[in-house]
Parts: C-alpha cells; sequence; structure tokens
C-alpha cells in the first residue's frame, strides 16, 4: 500500500470516527433516558480514543496530544464522575471541530484556541483542575502530572494479555510492552508457556505465550490501555480494577484480610462461574432453585426469567453476527470503472439486439435475449452497490441546524424521516451544498423566534422537517418548516421591480414561489451572516438540474414552506424513452414522461403565444421539437405528443414518432457541446449511431 | 540492525554436548535459528547450554529457546543452562519468565 493510498485510508477513518463523535455528542444533547444517554457517551469516548490511535500511527502528534485531554474529560463522564452540561457539550463539539482543523494544517503546536478547549474541558469535569497541572509536553511527563493529581490513590488491575498468534507478524513488540508497563508500577505477571511445542513442531513465527498480571500503580486504566494501543487488535486483552486504595488513609490491621475470597477471585477472572462456585460451596442447586426452595420466587417466575434470559442472549449473538458480517470498504474510483464497464456492456448488448433484428437469426435472438436479461440483473446490481442511504447526509444537517438556531436565538425541532432511502452516491455528494442552501434559509427567514410565534398562536419551538421517499425512478426529498411561509405579494413586487414579469401577469400562486429562484432575486429585509443575498436559490436550482432533478416550492404566508426536490436515483444509466424528430433520434428520460399520445389538432389552441392542447378537459401547454430544435421540412400526417411532469407542472412535447423504451448510458458532451441549447448528454444507439438526451428542464424554461 | 548468522558450536563430552548459541534470537532470525538448534541437537544425548553470546533477544526469540528445552526432553535427555546474556536475562524478568530447573549434574 503506498504513502498515498495510506493517507486516503486514514483520511477516511477519521472522518467516520469524527462523524460518530458528533452524532454521538448530539445524541447526548437530546437524550431523556439516562441509559441512552450512557450509551452515547461510551460511544464518544471510544470514537475519541480510536481517533488518538490513528493520528498518533500517522504521526499527527498534536492530535494525539489534543485528543488525550479530551479523552480523560470524557472518562470522567462515562464513569459518573463529571455530570453533562450544556457547556460540555459545546466544547466538545469545539473539540471535534479542532480536531478537523489540526489535520487540516498539520499543525506541529495545539492553538490557542485548543487550549482554551482542553481547559474549559478540564474545568468542566474536574472541579480541583489547577491549570499549571496541565502542561502540554511528553507523553512520560503527562502521565507524571496525571499521576500527581491522583496522588494517594492506588490501583490494582489485572490485566490478562494473551497475544493472538499472527502478533509477532503484526510487528509489535512484547518486549516494549512489558517495558512500558513495568515503568507504570509494581506488577506480578505470570506467564503461560507450557503450551510451546518442542522445537520440531513450532512455527516461531507463531505467539504460544500469554500472561496474567497485577498492576499496581497510580494511574488510571487509559494510561494502561494506552500502552497496548498499536496491539489492540493483535490481542485478547482485558484490564479490570480489582482495588482501590487510598494510600493517605489508614484502613487497619485487618486491611489484608479484607480482599476477595479465593472462590469470588476465580468467578472475577473468569475460571469459575457463579454456579459453580455456588454448587462446590453448598452442593445444591442453582440460584433460581434456592430462591425458589427459600419460597421468595414462584416457580413460574423463575421460568419466565430464564426464557427472557435465553432469548436476549439468542438476539444478541444473531445481532452481533448479522452486525460483523459481510461488509467491505471498496474505493470510489472502482466502482465508477464497474459502472463505466457496465455502461459499455449495455451498449454492446444493444448492438448485439440491433443484429439480431437485422438478420432475423432465431438462435442471435435467443442469445440476444440471455444477454440482456444478464445485463439488466448487472447493471441494477451495480447500480445498486452505489447507492448509500440519505440519512448519511441528513445527519450531519442536525449540526447545523442546532448552531444556526442557537446563533439566531432560535429553537428548531428537526425531524428526519426517510433517512434509509438510498441515492447514487454521486448525487447524494452533490445534493449537500442545494441542502445546506434550503435549509439555512428555512432556518434564517422561515422560522419566526419564539416570541414572534408565541404572538401568531404558534408553539415556540419551530419544526423542520427533512423527508426522503423514493417515488418511482425518482427520490422526493421535502424540506418543510412551519415558518412564516413567503410572502406571494412581496415576491410579486420584487419581480415586477426587477423585470421578471410585466406588472399585468397572472400567475399561480405555485409560478409566483418558483420567481424566488431568478439569479439576484431576494426579498430579505437584511442581509445575515447566513442568507439573504439572494444568491443561493438560483444556484440551487441549477445544481439540482444539473442532477437532472427538479425543484418546487408550495407555501401558506404565515404558516409554512415546503420545497421538494425530485432526483433520480442514479445518472450513469437511465430507462430512456426513444423518439424520432425528422431523422434524428433522441431521448426523453422515461421518469419524467407521463404519457404518449397521438396529437388531435382538433385540440388544440393557441393563446397568448403558447400552443395548448386540451387534454380531457386540462389546459396543457406544449413544444412542438421540430420548431424548438430549428428542423426543416415537413412533419408526419399525424404527430404525437409526449407528456411529461417538469417542475410541478405537465408540459407535452410533440415529437414525429415515439419509438419506445431505450436503456440508456448516459455519455457526456465533449467541452466543445456543453454549451448546446436543450440538450444534456449523449447516447450510442445499437447500431452505433447517436442519439441526444433532451434537457427537458431547459426546455421547459 | 542487520540479521547476523547464527554459528553453533558442539562440543562432545562422553554424553553431554555443548551447545551455543550467539547472535541474534529475534522474529527476524527465528526461523533460521530453528533449522540451526535442531541441526545442533540432532543427538540423543545431554546438552549444556551457553546462552551468554547471545547480543539480542526478544519474546520470539525467547520462545524458540524454550521451544529446543522441550525438545531436548522429550528425547528423555537432560538440558542445563550454563550461562545467560544480560539481554536474555533482562526479557526473562520483563516477562516473568524463568528456565525451567535442571537436574543435569556435570561431573568435573
Amino acid at each position: 500500500m503506498d504513502m498515498d493510498n495510506q493517507r486516503e485510508a486514514f483520511d477516511q477513518e477519521v472522518a467516520e470516527l469524527l462523524g460518530e463523535v458528533e452524532e454521538a455528542i448530539l445524541e447526548v444533547e437530546n437524550s431523556d433516558d439516562p441509559a441512552d444517554e450512557s450509551e452515547a457517551v461510551n460511544r464518544l469516548f471510544r470514537a475519541m480514543h480510536s481517533i488518538k490511535g490513528i493520528a498518533g500511527m500517522f504521526g499527527f502528534d498534536q492530535v494525539t496530544e489534543f485528543t488525550h485531554h479530551v479523552e480523560t474529560a470524557l472518562d470522567l463522564v462515562r464513569n459518573g464522575k463529571a455530570p453533562v452540561s450544556k457547556e460540555l457539550i459545546n466544547y466538545v463539539l469545539k473539540s471535534h471541530d479542532m480536531i478537523i482543523s489540526l489535520l487540516e494544517d498539520d499543525a506541529v503546536a495545539i492553538p490557542e484556541e485548543g487550549i482554551e478547549i482542553i481547559q474549559q474541558l478540564t474545568l468542566l469535569t474536574n472541579e480541583d483542575a489547577v491549570f499549571d497541572d496541565l502542561e502540554f509536553g511528553t507523553e512520560e511527563k503527562n502521565k507524571e502530572d496525571e499521576s500527581d493529581l491522583n496522588s494517594g490513590l492506588v490501583l490494582t488491575y489485572r490485566i490478562n494479555f494473551k497475544p493472538h498468534e499472527s502478533f509477532f507478524a503484526s510487528g509489535n513488540s512484547i518486549k516494549n510492552i512489558f517495558e512500558q508497563l513495568h515503568a507504570l508500577g509494581d506488577i506480578a505477571m505470570h506467564a503461560h508457556y507450557d503450551s510451546i511445542p518442542p522445537c520440531d513442531k513450532l512455527d516461531p513465527s507463531v505467539c504460544h505465550i500469554y500472561w496474567d498480571m497485577v498492576l499496581t500503580t497510580k494511574v488510571e486504566r487509559d494510561e494502561i490501555m494506552d500502552v497496548f494501543i498499536f496491539a489492540e487488535n493483535e490481542c485478547d486483552l482485558s484490564i479490570k480494577l480489582i482495588d482501590e486504595v487510598d494510600d493517605d488513609i489508614d484502613r487497619g490491621e485487618n486491611d489484608e484480610h479484607n480482599y476477595k475470597k479465593l472462590g469470588e477471585i476465580l468467578v472475577d477472572r473468569g475460571a469459575l462461574s457463579k454456579d459453580e462456585l455456588e454448587d462446590t460451596l453448598a452442593e445444591s442447586s442453582k440460584i433460581g432453585d434456592i430462591l425458589v426452595k427459600k419460597n421468595l420466587v414462584e416457580p413460574k417466575e423463575v421460568e419466565a426469567a430464564l426464557v427472557e434470559q435465553e432469548q436476549v442472549r439468542k438476539v444478541r449473538k444473531t445481532r452481533h453476527k448479522n452486525v460483523a458480517s459481510a461488509t467491505i470498504r471498496v474505493q470510489a474510483q472502482k466502482l465508477d470503472s464497474l459502472v463505466s464497464l457496465v455502461g459499455e456492456l449495455v451498449t454492446a448488448q444493444a448492438r448485439l439486439a440491433s443484429l439480431a433484428i437485422d438478420r432475423n437469426d432465431a438462435e442471435v435472438s435467443a442469445v440476444s435475449e440471455t444477454v440482456q436479461s444478464l445485463v439488466s440483473g448487472l447493471r441494477d446490481e451495480t447500480m445498486s452497490i452505489r447507492m448509500v442511504p440519505i440519512g448519511t447526509t441528513f445527519t450531519t444537517f442536525k449540526r447545523l441546524v442546532r448552531d444556526l438556531a442557537g446563533d439566531l436565538g432560535k429553537e428548531i425541532n428537526l425531524n428526519m424521516i426517510g433517512g434509509d432511502t438510498e441515492l447514487d452516491k454521486t448525487v447524494i455528494e452533490r445534493l449537500k451544498d442545494p441542502l445546506v442552501h434550503i435549509v439555512r434559509n428555512s432556518v434564517d427567514h422561515g422560522i419566526e423566534k419564539g416570541e414572534d410565534r408565541i404572538a401568531v398562536g404558534k408553539d415556540n419551538v419551530g419544526n423542520l422537517t427533512l423527508k426522503a421517499e423514493h417515488t418511482g425512478a425518482f427520490v422526493q426529498i421535502t424540506v418543510e418548516d412551519d415558518g412564516a411561509g413567503l410572502n406571494l405579494e412581496r415576491i410579486r413586487e420584487k419581480a415586477i421591480e426587477r423585470n421578471l414579469i410585466s406588472p399585468d401577469a397572472h400567475l399561480t400562486d405555485k409560478e409566483t414561489c418558483m420567481l424566488v429562484f431568478a439569479p439576484g432575486f431576494s426579498t430579505a429585509e437584511s442581509v445575515t451572516d447566513i442568507s439573504g443575498r439572494g444568491v443561493g436559490m438560483d444556484v440551487v436550482k441549477q445544481n439540482i438540474e444539473a442532477l437532472r432533478g427538479s425543484i418546487s416550492i408550495d407555501s401558506e404566508f404565515g404558516k409554512g414552506t415546503k420545497i421538494t426536490l425530485r432526483l433520480p436515483l442514479t445518472l450513469a444509466i437511465i430507462d430512456g424513452l426513444m423518439v424520432q424528430v425528422a431523422e434524428e433520434f433522441y431521448i426523453i428520460p422515461l421518469s419524467m414522461v407521463e404519457e404518449c399520445m397521438d396529437l388531435d389538432m382538433a385540440e388544440v389552441e393557441r393563446i397568448k403565444g403558447r400552443n395548448i392542447l386540451n387534454l380531457r378537459g386540462k389546459a396543457l401547454p406544449f413544444v412542438k421539437l421540430r420548431e424548438q430544435l430549428d428542423f426543416t421540412g415537413s412533419e408526419p400526417e399525424i404527430e404525437q405528443v409526449v407528456i411529461t411532469h417538469v417542475n410541478g407542472m405537465e408540459v407535452g412535447f410533440v415529437v414525429d414518432h415515439v419509438i419506445g423504451s431505450h436503456q440508456t448510458v448516459i455519455k457526456s458532451l465533449g467541452p466543445g457541446l456543453r454549451q448546446a441549447k436543450h440538450i444534456s448528454g449523449a447516447t450510442i444507439l445499437g447500431d452505433g449511431t447517436v442519439a441526444l438526451i433532451l434537457d427537458v428542464q431547459k426546455l421547459v424554461n | 540492525m542487520a540479521c547476523k548468522s547464527m554459528p553453533f558450536a558442539t562440543s562432545g563430552k562422553g554424553k553431554c554436548r555443548f551447545l551455543s548459541v550467539s547472535g541474534d534470537a529475534v522474529i527476524d532470525t527465528v526461523s533460521e535459528l530453528q533449522n540451526e538448534m535442531l541441526a545442533a541437537t540432532k543427538k540423543d544425548v545431554n546438552y549444556l547450554i551457553d546462552l551468554s553470546s547471545v547480543e539480542s533477544c526478544d519474546v520470539a526469540g525467547l520462545q524458540l529457546i524454550f521451544s529446543i528445552f522441550s525438545y531436548i526432553t522429550q528425547k528423555d535427555c537432560l538440558f542445563k543452562v550454563e550461562e545467560s546474556s544480560d539481554c536474555v536475562d533482562e526479557l526473562l524478568t520483563l516477562t516473568g519468565m524463568t528456565f525451567p530447573e535442571s537436574t543435569l549434574i556435570i561431573e568435573e
């Protein structure tokens, strides 16, 4: 693995862990259940610990040092020695941001801001902390300082260390580990080496020795864990506090006799079960029988408890197996290559199908059908590999909404629905910025401050809902708030002022709402740091349309606003409707097509410069592609109209012929053709000719 | 640190032979060392083992040394560690391991 690949793997690992940190601390903040809060704190601690470890492996010493202090504070919290507070949560979030900053800058020293964060976290979790003790130097020095903080408290740990067979090959040094352990305190070791095979049967690369140790020290468990930090995955390790004594307190003569009995120690070490101990001691049956015998519980209660115990064990075992199985990390580049190859295969299959028809060969046709079926399956499976749940994007908004609302002095409840809805990875990546902008708008201009909401009879806490769901070949994402809604009158005035519409234009409410997507359009009374410059929504629309999606707005003044995005599931291969105009073939994305029908001229009217078709009593505007694409020559006697659903409305496209559905592998236009009007891409047909993919949205606009 | 070859010297004294290990007994050299040790202890006799020339030793090397003890005793032979080097002694202390007691008595 070369350095670039290693660094990429490191970046991915850290990004995931930082995501886990952010998610966990926000769960801590929002949790009402102490058990859930505790679980979230533990997850947070483990993620920080892992970041510390891998940062150390890659030489990010400042990150290691910084994270070490954060971890120390979190350890006090998870052990119940320090409370969770809003300030603590804020500083943990700041720690998250500081870690990103340290990594990006490859800092040689922790900046002032980072030191401030550490000091505040220390103050919040250790009332007796003195900042002079917090020096940022070598780890050895830090260990000394921390043991001074614990002066008087002597801790004894049982350490079971069993290297895996592959330990030697991993490059870890047992000698180094023991040198560090010996430096921590007084250690009694028991090495198990009876199972070392004789020399003629030994595989010298395999470790056959394991250790039980008892370490008496003044350091906390984490210091001991740090000794094994690089070997954690190469051994079975257990570190358990078994005794804790305040050196400054005289416990009297009987203290040495007050430790556990032999049987209890054996149970503690796992050498003996509690049941076995009880059997041996009393030569009687299990605790359940004893309790029944003593009339403390009914037999049926014991039976029910045993069934529950067995069931939970079974469920946890199954869950663990499912979670541990079959996930593999693959570079996105490899997936892209695979999709590209599948695309070529689809094109080749189309060529084969075309040849089969031309040659009228039954055998070739049969093979072609088999290949088509296999290629369809392969296409679907390949596309599904690229699918990622949108929940990962939604989760990042928790922090965004929290921070924005905090800055604006608003209280906002963020609901997320349909997080497991899957989208193509590329679509999700490119969707993030537009969604951020929409959410920021909603928080800044949509949802009112608490007192304003109460004044109009609303709850003081605003609601913002992100929802994703599949609708056919699209994913529909809505961002809905119960804020002030759009002031349609104001929008109309602004549009007239900017000559976007004439003063006598008649627009529906929906069409008026869509005016906000015009470049530079903003009705904001003031420009805030967050939004209001009017440069956002037009870019949002462009970004969505670049994804072959559409955006629409529904709003009611005083009640709220709902923005709906419709996005294709994938960008690489789509189902298209092939149409013919003159001698050329075009593709219309099938997901936009509602229906096709013959154009009945008796139902056509021309109203105010627009072609309108009477479609079952409804006025349907339509576009003649021959005219739009500047074709000369006469149209066929009977033309056909393809009715599409675009930007929340229906529009028809008149073509010469509708050919049929076509599995369309999208090829990008070259740089010379990128500015081509009304065309978003191309595809290669079975006979090798090129069909252009119509940019339906631009045609409609 | 480069790995050195591990020359062995065995010298006969009736039914007892000297086995001398020198150089590095570490993970990088244990494979080669194992072959040489087996070759040097082929005969079913007692062994007087000299580890004073072992220059560096890790747990893999120490494990190999212990494995040669078992190999000798499984042939119903005896062994004794005559001398050991500082690095081996240090590792024994660090790991809490001790050489087995031997009943081999060398008559002067």
